[in-house]
Formats: C-alpha cells, structure tokens, sequence
C-alpha cells in the first residue's frame, strides 16, 4: 500500500508541476521535463518503501509498543529459528498497535499534498492562459498554445485614417470585413495574452503583442484587397480586407472656354479659370501652360512650359482656381500654340499626390500672312479660276486692238484688224465653251458632275452669254462694241472665281492602293518565326467560377464540418478576389453576393439565393444569339 | 471573314493627319508581301467615336501635343480592353518633344505603363525578321533629326500576356514611310517591311 502511495504521489507531483509550468510559460517541453523530474524525485524519495525491512522500522518508529517484534519477525537471519512462534506474537503485536490506521495515515501524508497540488495544477491550467507568466516578464516566444477558450472572438479593430484626410478614427466590432483606406493604421484586438495566436495580412507575418491582458496586432491598411488570417490552437478566422482608394481630383477648366486663334501680335490677358474637386480634400492646384513653336520642315518642334496661379486648398473638397496670362510677357510669334490646362493634388501622402487634369485649351497665333488664307500647298487654279485669267487677257488685248485701230500711224489694214479680231473672237468661243463645260459639265479636266449653286450658275450664265455677243462683234472686226461684253463676261467670272474661293489646306491626294495589280510583287522575302501560343481569353472570369464550384461542392458537407469550414473561407477568398484593386472597377455585384452568402452561412440561414446571384454574375445569363459578333463591335 | 482596314486615328489636339501618305504605303505593302485581305483605301477613324472600336489596328501619329479627350480616353481604354492595338509614332523624329512628352504621359495614364520592347520580340520576326530590333530610319542615320539612334521601341503589354496594346516609337515611320507608294520601285530595300510585321502581328497575335 505504502509503495503504491509513493507511485501515485510521484505521478501526482509529476502531473502537477508540468501543468504549472505549463500554464506559465506555455512552453510544452519544458513542462513535461520538469514534470517527468518532478515524479522521479518523488519516486527516489520514496525508494524505501520498496524494502520489508525498511517498512517494519518505520513501522516500529511509528509504534514503539511492537518492542521490535515485527522488525525480528521480517528478519531472515531468524526465520530459521522458531519463526512461527515469532510470527504469531508480531501479528498479535500488530493488532494491538493498530498499524493500519499507521499505514493509512502514512498513505494519505505520501500521496494527499501531491494530488492536492494537482488539483490545484489543474484549475490553475484552466482558468489561465497558457504563458501568461511568461507575457507579464515578456519572454521570448516559446510557441505553445493556449487552453483557455477560442481567443479570436470577439475581436474588435480600430481604424485609423492616414493624417491627410483629418477624419477620425473608428472602432468596428467583430469584423469581417474591414474596408478603409489605403495606408490607414488598424489595430486588431482579442481577449486574453497572444501567445499561440497566429496572424498573417496577405503573405505577411504580423507581429502580435499582448498588452493589459489583451493580445494586440497592428498593420496597415495595403493597397490591394486580401484576407486575414488568424489563429489560436484549432480556431481560425478569416478577415476581408478592403482597401479603399482615394480618388484622383478632378478639375474643369472653365476658361477659357473653347480654342481659338488670335492674331499676331499677341497681346492682352487670357483669363484661366478652373473648378477642382476630390473626393477627400485638395492640397494644391495650378494652370500648366506649354508653347509649342516652329514647324516640322523647318527644323522641327519646340516646347516650353510654365505654370501660374499656384493655390493651397487646406483639404477643401472643392476648390476655384483663378489666374491670368499676359501673352505679351510670353513672347508669341504667329504660328506658336499656347495650350493651358489646370492641374490639382490631392493631400494623398500614402500612395499619392492624386493627381487630376482638365482638358486642354489651345490658343493659335495666326501669322500676318495667314489672316485670309491657310493655303500652303499648291493646286491647280479652278476652271473659273482660269476662265477670268483668260477673259482678261483677251479684254486687254482687244484694248490693245482699239488703241491701234485708232491710231493713224501707222495705220492698221483692214485685213489685219480682221485677223487680229477674228482671232479674239475665237479665244472668245473657245472660253465660252469652258464655261458651259463647267456648267453643264463633260469634257477632260473639266468640273463636270460638281454642283453648282443657283447663283454660281446665274453669274456664269451671265458670262456665257456675254461672250457669244463679244465673240460675234469680234468675229466682223467690231472691237469696240465686242469690249462691252468682253467686260460684262469678266465682271461675272471674277465674282464667280471670287465667291467659290476657298481657304482651306491643300487636301492630301486621294491614293487608292490597286491591290489586284501589287499583289505578292514584292521582292523582298519574309522569314517569320515560329509563333507563340496566346492566351486563354478571360482566364480571371474562368478561374473564378472553378473556384465557386468548389467552394459550392465543400458545402454540401455537415455544417461545422472542415469541409463546410473550407467552403466558406473559399467564399471568402473569391470575394476578395472580386474587390476593386487600385485602377480597376473589380467585380461589384459578385462581392456584394458573395458577402450575403458568408453571412448567411455563418448564421445558418439559407445561402442559396446569394449563392445563385453569384454565379449568375460569373457565368452570366444564358444569352441567345443570332449571329456570330463581329471583331469587337461597340 | 471581313478584310483589313487600315484606320488612322483622328484626335482633338494636335494634328493626327502629319502622314497622310502612310496609310497608302502600308496598305500597298501588305498587299505586295502578303495574302492578307486588304482593303485599298485607308480610314480616318475619331478616337471619340465609338467607330473605332471596329478596327483591330489605329495608327497614331503627329508633331504636337496628344492628350485625349475624357471621351477619346474611355474609348481607347475600351479598345485596348477588347484587344485592340494601337501604334503611336512621334512624327518629331527627336526626343523629349512635346508629343513623346503629351503621348507617353496620356498611355501611361490611358493604358499603362510603357517600358522597352526587347529586341527579341514577337513583333520583330513574325514575318520578316528583325534580329535588331527595329529598323532605323533615315533621319536617325543621317543625323538630320535628333542624330541619335533609337535602340528600342516602346510597348504596353497586355496583363498577364506578352501581347502589346500600345506599341510607341520615337524613330518617326510616318516620315520615313511617308511617299507614294509607285515610289517604291526606287528603293533599293523595301523600308515598309517593318510595317508589314506591325500589321501582321495586330492580326494575328
């Protein structure tokens, strides 16, 4: 009895040192070597009882009436002699000295402190997270976990937005998701010390500090969406984060208020006026001006560029910029380009400056030379055009006819006169036959299947038919009364020519590449290199609805089971798949369905019409069409 | 399937039509060294209207300023989205001008960044080869422009792809392809071929 006390009490002693010091330093091997010393110190001191002998001294220690009859009785140096006789009277001894109440109460001192102290052990382990006394001397990590109760409920974050924006901090209770922008600084807190508990933001590792009893970790806000992740023992819990992006500004110039051309030399003030908005604040704002002068073919293009009318928005979220040019401290020549634009910053110091720009106003210098014309490549004269050159030609040669015929020496011969008008006469004919080509059309060269306007036609008309008089008073060497008409014809084609002039560039010509005549004629030999395989198209939209799949298949498990367990975080991790990352839209509508199935799993509601509308949204509704699309119609 | 339609681009600021004789240069190229189905004539496509979404290639090019309107960005965006691809050519011929500077700093905000195109890329052996990377032009080589010869073109990729978007030079094509394409007889090498492999791997990569 006396042996099987002394087991017990070592394993007792054992057991409960290697709880303490469990529950102390959380450190599992550390416990169980002191426990395993523990015992066999126990046990070495309690050797003895292993001995007869050493059982009946103590025993005779204990019970000094025995007068040493049991120690002689166990004696095999007397067992030869008489040993009966001494057996009887050690066991009516015995009785006498009552030894088992000895032996019990010898049973209760041996093993009673030592399951006492495991008891205690025990409900120390229990009410006591594991390390706690290594968290209050802030020990090194030892690993381990607790035994105290799931430390990742409840939990509670505080969010605190970047310093730019001067907006308060936010405490969120049980998150899920916590959405906040980019660069904030958010503490996530759970009860109890944080030894044991695990947290990763995205790949990272996150640092987790106990403090006042509370376990603690800090990280910001990153810039893309993701989970995270954390820990304790065989809890886990997943935690979206959605980043919030801080919009760029934007900014409307409103003036100047559209392009336009001045002329040189450029003088004056332009006024620049411009409307700034952010969605947080404005920091700063200015107009950006750039001069671009020269041309290509005279040794190409040059720029400068200047900003005026810097102004400090102290966070506002809208903001008017006002500002002036003086274009002649800018030094224009004709044919320089003043463009302007406003340009705004937000207080973006995390990922920033937001920057926004308005459209752009250009301002032209027009050349001296350029006021009625912007012609620059030559053309052919239109047929009017040659018409009246050759109407006044023939006008100042029958002047000419006139001024001889009058003049008596030397006389001019009839025959000459004749001949001379004849001739006119025929120039005559001839342009009024031009004429009625450009107005009634055929011919080469001619402008035949253009049309003419009504009072185009009415002014060549007019010419047309001045010309056949002129060319008939010719035609009997009349000159002088051919000039009148000759006049009157020329009268109508320069109003003509004038009207239809047009100012615009010369129009690049029209090439029409025959394909049929070119076709495989070239020299030159192609070598092209083995091609590459591409892409499978929307790979993103494919994988994201493999992965739903899954997720759906896990969650046909019992509830609460691991695979249950393992859909629902892969929920979780396509939501944050569909977040919009900074400069992309994301994918809304699959996020916000895919929220209202966690949330409805998690409270054992009916996820299916959630679950339904994201796959509606992945795979899209089944769509009848007609056709094949085209390449990539709007 | 629907022929080839060489589409210049037309935007608001600067002057998109710096090369009107390109679009007719490349077009008689693809015709001569090609089988693709071309159309004869070339067209000039707003980036604002939704039109442009028509044609797998635009063709961008001039001396001043390029900054695109809110509409011309959503459409090209859009563009580049449904894979589309644009080749931007400073006419310019220099570097750090005003349309290298306005043109990569609106694709950079419009599509993305623009980095190097190596030299041993797709684009510079799927039809005649390239091992150079891009062909030099004239005004690189006679020293007339910025007398510095351009060792890479530039590109924006497709995420997750090698495919480009925005292919971006500053070697000026527009000029050196600039001529009638009848006078092409006179040269002794084919200066369009380059051309020909942009067309080439906008169809068919």
């Amino acid at each position: 009895m006396l042996g099987g006390a002394v087991v017990v009490a070592a394993l007792s002693w054992g057991a409960a040192a290697a709880l303490l010091i469990y529950s102390m330093t959380g450190w599992a091997p550390g416990a169980i070597g002191c426990g395993v010393a523990a015992a066999a110190a126990a046990l070495w001191r309690g050797r003895h009882a292993r001995s007869t002998q050493r059982v009946a001294l103590w025993i005779e220690e204990h019970a000094p009436a025995l007068q040493y009859a049991l120690v002689t009785a166990v004696d095999p140096r007397y067992a030869g002699d008489d040993g009966g006789a001494r057996t009887e009277a050690a066991e009516r001894a015995l009785a006498e000295a009552r030894v088992d109440t000895l032996v019990r109460r010898g049973v209760v001192r041996a093993a009673g402190p030592a399951l006492l102290a495991l008891g205690v052990a025990l409900v120390l382990t229990v009410l006591v997270p594991a390390g706690v006394l290594r968290a209050r001397l802030g020990g090194a990590s030892l690993g381990g976990s607790a035994v105290a109760g799931n430390r990742l409920t409840p939990l509670r974050a505080r969010v605190t937005p970047p310093a730019y924006t001067r907006w308060p901090a936010r405490e969120i209770a049980e998150p899920s998701t916590i959405a906040a922008l980019v660069g904030s600084q958010i503490v996530l807190e759970g009860r109890h010390d944080g030894v044991g508990v695990r947290v990763t933001v995205g790949d990272d590792s996150a640092r987790v500090v106990s403090r006042d009893g509370r376990w603690q970790v800090a990280f910001s806000m990153p810039a893309t969406p993701g989970a995270m992740r954390l820990g304790d023992r065989q809890y886990a819990r997943l935690i979206v984060l959605q980043p919030v992006a801080d919009a760029p500004p934007t900014v409307v110039l409103t003036a100047p208020v559209r392009d336009t051309t001045i002329r040189e030399p450029a003088t004056g003030v332009l006024t620049l006026a411009a409307e700034g908005m952010d969605d947080i604040g404005l920091a700063e704002g200015y107009f950006e001006y750039l001069i671009t002068s020269g041309e290509e073919d005279a040794g190409g293009v040059q720029g400068r560029e200047g900003r005026v009318g810097r102004v400090a928005f102290d966070n506002t979220k809208t903001g008017t910029m006002r500002a002036s040019l003086q274009l002649d401290a800018l030094g224009l020549k004709g044919g320089d380009l003043l463009s302007v634009r406003a340009v705004v910053f937000d207080g973006n110091t995390v990922n920033g400056p937001g920057k926004g720009v308005s459209e752009t106003r250009t301002i032209r210098v027009a050349t001296k030379q350029e006021y009625d014309s912007l012609a620059v490549n030559a053309a052919p004269p239109q047929g009017v055009d040659s018409a009246y050159m050759s109407q006044l030609m023939i006008v100042l040669a029958t002047k000419a006819l006139i001024k001889r015929e009058h003049i008596k020496r030397p006389p001019l011969s009839r025959d000459t006169l004749v001949y001379i008008s004849t001739r006119l006469g025929n120039k005559e004919h001839t342009l009024g036959q031009k004429i009625a080509t450009i107005l009634y059309g055929g011919g080469e060269g001619s402008e035949g299947g253009e049309v003419i306007p009504d009072w185009e036609r009415a002014l060549l008309d007019t010419a047309a038919q001045a010309l056949v008089d002129a060319e008939t008073d010719l035609d009997i060497a009349q000159p002088d009364t051919a000039l009148g008409p000759e006049l009157v014809a020329l009268r109508a084609l320069d109003k003509a020519r004038k009207a239809k002039r047009l100012y615009l560039r010369g129009a690049p010509p029209a090439i029409v590449v025959n394909i049929g005549r070119v076709r495989m004629t070239g020299t030159e030999k192609p070598d092209a290199g083995p091609r590459t395989s591409g892409t499978v198209p929307d790979t993103l939209r494919a994988n994201m609805a493999s992965r739903f799949a899954a997720a759906v298949r896990w969650l046909r498990a019992p509830r609460g089971s691991i695979a249950w367990t393992a859909g629902v975080d892969s929920l979780t991790m396509l939501r944050v798949t569909a977040l919009p990352r900074v400069g992309t839209t994301g994918n809304l509508p699959l996020a916000e369905a895919l929220n209202d199935a966690v949330v409805a799993l998690n409270a054992g509601a009916d996820a299916t019409p959630a679950l339904v509308r994201a796959r509606r949204v992945i795979t899209g509704a089944p769509t009848a069409t007609g056709t094949l699309p085209s390449w990539g119609g709007p | 399937m629907s022929e080839f339609v060489f589409a210049t681009a037309k935007y608001d600021s600067g002057d998109w039509d710096a090369s009107p004789l390109v679009p007719a240069n490349i077009i008689d190229s693809v015709a001569r060294y090609t089988e693709i189905d071309v159309a004869p004539q070339g067209v000039v496509v707003p980036l604002s209207s939704a039109e442009m979404l028509e044609y797998p290639l635009l063709y961008v090019t001039g001396h001043l300023p390029l900054r695109f309107t809110d509409a011309e960005r959503r459409n090209v965006q859009k563009y580049l989205d449904r894979g589309g691809m644009m080749f931007v050519d400073d006419h310019n011929h220099d570097i750090k001008g005003v349309f290298h500077k306005t043109a990569t700093e609106e694709i950079t905000r419009t599509a993305g960044r623009l980095v190097d195109l190596p030299n041993a890329h797709e684009l510079y052996t799927c039809f005649f080869k390239f091992p150079d990377g891009p062909p030099n032009t004239s005004h690189e080589l006679n020293g007339w422009g910025d007398n510095l010869i351009h060792s890479h073109l530039q590109a924006v990729t497709r995420a997750g792809s090698n495919r480009i978007e925005v292919l971006y030079s500053s070697k000026d094509y527009s000029s050196e392809w600039g001529y009638h394409p009848d006078s092409k007889r006179f040269n002794q090498v084919d200066n369009t071929k380059f051309g020909v492999n942009i067309i080439v791997y906008a169809l068919t990569r």
